[in-house]
């Protein structure tokens, strides 16, 4: 029974962190490193914390890579409680405040980089298929482990529905990268300029974007210009996680005015159904968008679905599994 | 709710910074995200998350926590009187939402909604609200309000709740029961009669009891644990005990030097009117109609401040409202948010308290029968026995008189300056 624990463990560990390479995150040392707990506040632990992975990223609008712990845990529903999501967070804040005292981390996982690690992935995979994500959430909302006797911490918590809403994300983003690969040609995760940062693009996907309902990026497309010769196509993407409704998609509109994402021939916006209630009709969407959202002098927008894909099989495959 | 713009990096920010605060934003970002996140200061929580672009429905969320951050939400009710059965009554609003009958013109208010329980009937209003606003003349806007339906114990009265942010609510609840009454009486129905809940009514001494028992009750593990503020009132009347006082504010100020001895006089056990100053105030006709009270929960680590205040006309009601929530830690206590469910709750309890304990004072069908009007000149507020008299040898003999006098005919009487008239004015 530990064995196979281990191997679930392994699988979820693994399922994670290859996701998050996808996505452009850098994995640092090996799965599982112990760490010794060397903080007095933690002396109910009396074994190490062991650390799933230890990942990084160059990312915008910090002038240092960010360290992010990693603590992957694959359950059934019937055991997913509120007390154990609890549990698990605690146990990833706990690792995240004892390693930056740590010299094993140093040593096996960070390698003495200088780095700002303040942060934590907890990704919990309900793999019966019984996963409700409203009561999940709630769990989420009961954990109370702030306290002004700690240090500033940042833990994303990511269910079955935003580890299926990542891998649609990266689904979606590598076709494009497939598609716009040629000479001149690039796709790239877009960061506005914000008054103390200028603008950014990479290949990478943030922490802040995982939780955003919008997510940018920017492709380049070579074309014909109709006489024979080529010329470059600019398109700005929009992956919308918001409500499928003309309200939520007009304040999506002034989120691209706010962050000047009009400067394209295109926008292509891609919605996330998977948890939409209602049908919806792409076209309807669009007329809609044309006749109560869209200015005169607006680029073109087309409206596409993200491909649905589920987070386990999906991340499978991109081991080659 | 309709937003214009998409809020700019620095709007966020001050948001934060400024408004929402540093508490209130990493519990949006853990109920609404899943992200848990903790910084030390408004700023630091700030940074941590202005990065994320948030949707519409987020936007609203927090738009609508700033809102009820500034009107916090109230819980009050009232009470009505009626020979029909429960049963009659579900239907006749049932009927009257099919119907789509209109309560009251001007805001052309509705049923739009109810649900009956076997314990309750839960009614929803429409209307629309009017206001001023700079850029039309009347900016007008659609609105809903929910109340629910309960038996008292009393024959035939019922107990109506109502949680409300703004008195268009609680005013269209009170038009909806006039509407309803006028209406079933036009049907030859059984009318529905409102009784409110008015602390006046009750016996001066009676006033500081009730006061009393609502401190002493302890309801649902909420234990009494000081009186952080409390407003006196004066009643109908005075003597001369109070002479060194100017007025009121140094009476309250009085007041707020005593509260230790106040608190101490209900956790002992022996009441407040054991307390010298608190009889002192009952001896010169002042009571209290309102309190900022400290409450400690005994089975979780919570404590909460919970303001209870008794109005006077045109708003004649009570409001329990929660003005600070607090987690007991071992250094004392951490001023936290609860759940707004949580703080429903909690906001109930000490509603039906006052309910419960008003009914231990009057009579309820009775007092619903009789209609209160003040009967007395001593009964407007800001009117001692002198000034009554005064106004009796000037010619103003009844409530009513004084209530529709103008301001310089009554400027002109012995005992009576700017500061009486705009109380008779406001607060009758």
């Amino acid at each position: 029974m530990p064995e196979e624990q281990n191997r679930a463990g392994d699988t979820a560990n693994n399922r994670l962190v290859t996701l998050l390479e996808a996505l452009g995150w850098v994995q640092r040392g090996d799965n599982d490193i112990d760490i010794s707990c060397e903080l007095p506040q933690h002396h109910d632990r009396e074994h190490p914390h062991g650390v799933d992975a230890y990942m990084t990223y160059d990312g915008p609008y910090r002038a240092k890579e960010r360290g992010i712990v990693i603590e992957s845990k694959t359950k059934l529903w019937d055991s997913t409680k509120s007390s154990t999501v609890k549990s698990d967070a605690n146990q990833a804040l706990k690792t995240l405040e004892c390693i930056p005292e740590s010299d094993e981390f140093e040593e096996y996982l960070n390698f003495g980089e200088s780095r700002i690690v303040d942060a934590g992935i907890l990704g919990i995979w309900v793999h019966d298929g019984d996963f409700d994500a409203k009561e999940f959430n709630s769990y989420v909302s009961d954990i109370g482990i702030e306290n002004k006797q700690r240090k500033p911490f940042q833990i994303l918590v990511l269910g079955n529905q935003e580890l299926n809403r990542l891998a649609s994300l990266h689904a979606e983003f590598s076709e494009l990268e497939e598609e716009f690969d040629g000479e001149a040609e690039s796709v790239d995760f877009y960061y506005p300029s914000l008054p103390d940062s200028v603008s950014d693009r990479r290949s990478l996907l943030s922490i802040e974007y995982m939780l955003s309902d919008y997510v940018f990026a920017k492709a380049r497309k070579v074309v014909d210009n109709g006489s024979g010769y080529s010329r470059p196509k600019d398109i700005n993407i929009v992956y919308y996680f918001d409500e499928i409704n003309m309200e939520s998609l007009d304040f999506m509109f002034q989120a691209l005015v706010e962050y000047q994402m009009l400067d394209a021939e295109e926008v292509h916006v891609y919605i996330d159904n998977r948890n939409s209630e209602e049908d919806f009709q792409l076209q309807s969407i669009r007329r809609g968008f044309e006749e109560e959202v869209l200015p005169q002098d607006s680029p073109d927008f087309e409206f596409r679905t993200l491909p649905q894909v589920s987070y386990d099989s999906y991340t499978d495959r991109l081991r080659g599994e | 709710m309709v937003m214009d713009e998409y809020p700019s990096d620095s709007d966020y920010r001050i948001f934060v910074e400024e408004k929402f605060g540093r508490d209130k934003t990493q519990k949006f970002l853990k109920q609404r995200k899943n992200f848990l996140v903790h910084a030390h200061t408004k700023s630091d929580v700030a940074d941590v998350s202005r990065r994320i672009l948030f949707g519409l429905e987020d936007a609203e969320y927090l738009k609508e926590g700033l809102l009820s951050q500034n009107q916090p939400e109230k819980s009050t009710a009232l009470t009505f009187k009626s020979d029909a059965t429960d049963e009659e009554l579900s239907a006749d609003l049932s009927r009257a939402q099919a119907n789509e009958t209109v309560f009251n013109e001007n805001k052309n208010l509705r049923v739009a909604d109810t649900n009956h329980t076997e314990d309750e009937l839960e009614v929803e209003l429409e209307y629309i609200h009017r206001r001023e606003s700079q850029r039309a003349l009347m900016d007008s806007n659609d609105k809903t309000t929910t109340i629910t339906i309960e038996e008292t114990g009393e024959e035939n009265v019922r107990k109506v709740s109502q949680d409300y942010r703004t008195y268009d609510e609680f005013n269209a609840v009170k038009d909806f029961f006039e509407g309803w009454n006028n209406e079933r009486i036009s049907n030859d129905e059984e009318p529905v009669e409102r009784g409110d809940i008015i602390l006046r009514r009750l016996r001066l001494e009676d006033r500081v009891e009730f006061f009393n028992d609502i401190l002493s009750a302890n309801p649902a593990n909420w234990r009494f644990e000081d009186a952080v503020k409390m407003g006196i009132s004066q009643g109908e009347q005075t003597s001369e005990m109070f002479e060194d006082a100017e007025d009121e504010e140094d009476i309250q100020e009085e007041l707020d030097e005593n509260l230790r001895g106040i608190t101490g006089a209900v956790l002992s056990g022996e009441g407040l009117r054991t307390n010298g100053f608190v009889q002192k105030c009952i001896d010169n006709g002042y009571f209290f109609e309102s309190g900022r009270l400290l409450f400690v929960n005994t089975d979780i680590a919570e404590q909460v401040e919970i303001s209870i205040e008794f109005k006077q006309k045109p708003k004649e009601t009570f409001d329990i409202s929660i003005e600070t929530e607090y987690e007991t830690t071992e250094e004392g206590r951490e001023e936290i948010s609860f759940d707004s469910e949580h703080r429903k709750e909690i906001r109930d309890t000490f509603r039906d308290l006052v309910v419960r304990l008003y009914g231990e004072y009057v009579d309820m069908p009775n007092l619903i029968d009789e209609k209160y009007e003040p009967q007395n000149l001593t009964d407007i507020k800001g009117i001692g026995d002198s000034t009554a008299d005064n106004l009796r040898e000037s010619g103003f003999g009844t409530v009513k008189s004084v209530l529709n006098a103008e301001k310089e005919n009554l400027l002109e009487i012995e005992g009576i300056g700017e500061k009486t008239v705009e109380e008779i004015h406001t607060n009758n």
